[in-house]
């Protein structure tokens, strides 16, 4: 069954001189600041649909508009034109988005999973596993800035494969975090598709990319470039370079 | 149809207003900010509840004598006049900044806008809570005794916290596209101070011909009656106090619809 279809999906930015004028500038120049002065087209007539249990890596340079789609699909931008359809909201994880480090790892975990959607009882009810999963047992109480980042990344991943949305973005997650750890991951994200979540991963890595996901879409300058199986979007990446 | 039962992206959202994941994420930011406030412990409220004890201490020995004459219990007076505008000011201060500090956080899960800063004056508004038991021990403590008029006092508190929820949503978005609007906001504080009756005597102060426009400060007429009610046993003026309603609650809707018309082009702004 079909969980994602894009249709047409455009994103511009306006962008302006400076972000933020002061107050006597945004008088002056209000039409400028609120029109921009330079459009920026972060994202060009991108069409896919995803279904159930699909793993879709976004492969692309830096500035090819992987993360602006992931956060149009996560709700975060308004699509300039063009349609995404979901079924039930996505949760969109970046590196420890939300984490404080004055914070401890328990704060931090129910910080995080507000953030994601998840209510206090659910979070209760799972926080021995995400603690069991991210391998930090000796570290509840402990302020988060005495972890490493890689233990950090973990306890982002423990916390954000809790949510119940079933599309999962995934920002980059690898790019911190140990081979065992990177294990980890592949299973808990071959269970999570088994179950019949749709998850969308963004990397540069094709290792990745090919090791993780069944389908892959490459982006080039903000436009698709290719869309189909994971191995043939690969090589598709590898010619592009 | 495989596709039935898709929504467009706009009309799905996890955090329905005031649902329980709303309310949830509203309490786990204000935990967390509290706890990294100053008054997330015993010590760091001490220190928040010297600065208007001190200042109490201070507007006696210089005011008590003199514009402030004619109060009876000016020290509970001006301390509730202090820790009713300090309020004020730090709870406005704090949402102003609000958006633009958990701009991460935005940036990269699609939370309503609205959180950061009713989360930031509900931090301010716990300490407030600290501060009225204090006001309360100085009451007390000072022969002020208490009259059945203090069950009016939370809906004051309610009166005050939608008047600076409002004022700081308006103020959040500002700072969002204005880099200078703190200083801005800093500006009107200082007017706002001289005409409110933190410290001094209103009716020896102000003409009465010109108690009209007063009248017009909502803060002002808060800040009177919480005095009215705690201190002076008297219900409070209810002409002003509707007013002050209908104020706030304007207020507060239009920044709200304002924050929610401007959330896309904050997000893209941040």
């Amino acid at each position: 069954m079909k969980s994602l279809t894009i249709r047409g999906l455009t994103k511009k930015f306006y962008l302006r001189e400076s972000k933020r004028a002061s107050f006597f500038k945004s008088l002056v120049a209000m039409p400028e600041l609120l029109r921009g002065t330079r459009e920026l087209t972060a994202i060009k007539d991108l069409s896919f649909d995803l279904n159930e249990g699909d793993v879709l890596g976004i492969l692309g340079l830096n500035g090819s508009g992987k993360s602006t789609l992931l956060r149009l699909v996560g709700g975060i931008y308004r699509p300039t034109s063009g349609s995404i359809r979901i079924r039930h909201d996505t949760s969109l994880m970046h590196l420890n988005i939300g984490f404080n480090p004055d914070l401890t790892v328990a704060e931090n975990v129910f910080l995080h999973g507000a953030l994601l959607g998840l209510g206090k009882d659910r979070l209760e009810g799972s926080f021995e596993d995400i603690i069991s999963f991210a391998g930090l047992e000796a570290y509840v109480d402990v302020k988060l800035k005495a972890l490493s980042s890689g233990m950090m990344t973990r306890l982002g991943f423990a916390t954000t494969i809790q949510a119940d949305s079933p599309i999962l973005l995934l920002d980059e997650i690898f790019s911190v975090g140990d081979e065992r750890f990177v294990r980890k991951c592949r299973k808990a994200m071959e269970e999570l598709a088994d179950g019949g979540r749709t998850l969308l991963l963004s990397s540069h890595s094709r290792e990745i990319v090919s090791s993780f996901c069944n389908k892959a879409l490459v982006m080039d300058s903000g436009s698709q470039s290719f869309f189909g199986s994971a191995d043939e979007g690969c090589e598709h990446y590898v010619n592009m370079l | 149809m495989e596709d039935e039962g898709l929504k467009d992206r706009t009309e799905v959202r996890k955090f329905d207003f005031l649902s329980g994941l709303y309310l949830n994420l509203i309490r786990e930011i204000t935990i967390s900010r509290f706890k990294l406030s100053e008054q997330g412990s015993l010590m760091g409220f001490a220190w928040t509840l010297a600065y208007p004890l001190l200042s109490t201490a201070l507007f006696y020995v210089l005011f008590a004598g003199n514009i402030g004459s004619g109060i009876s219990h000016f020290g509970a007076y001006a301390f509730s006049g202090i820790i009713t505008w300090n309020l004020f000011s730090n709870a406005t201060n704090r949402g102003l900044g609000s958006i633009v500090f958990m701009r991460d956080i935005l940036r990269n899960a699609n939370i309503p806008y609205e959180v950061p800063p009713i989360s930031e004056v509900l931090v301010r508004f716990i300490a407030f809570i600290l501060e009225i038991f204090a006001l309360m021990g100085i009451m007390a403590a000072t022969g002020t005794g208490f009259g059945v008029e203090i069950i009016a006092l939370p809906a004051l508190l309610v009166l005050e916290f939608l008047l600076i929820l409002g004022i700081s949503m308006l103020l959040a978005v500002l700072n969002v596209f204005i880099s200078d609007i703190n200083h801005i906001w800093s500006l009107v504080l200082t007017m706002v101070f001289f005409t409110t009756p933190v410290f001094y005597n209103v009716e020896k102060i102000i003409p009465k011909d010109k108690m009209w426009l007063y009248a017009l400060n909502p803060l002002a007429n808060i800040m009177v009656a919480i005095r009215d009610v705690t201190i002076f046993h008297r219900w409070p003026d209810m002409p002003a106090m509707a007013y002050t309603l209908v104020f706030c609650t304007v207020f507060l809707v239009a920044s709200f619809k304002l924050l929610k018309a401007t959330e896309s082009m904050m997000s893209e702004e941040l």
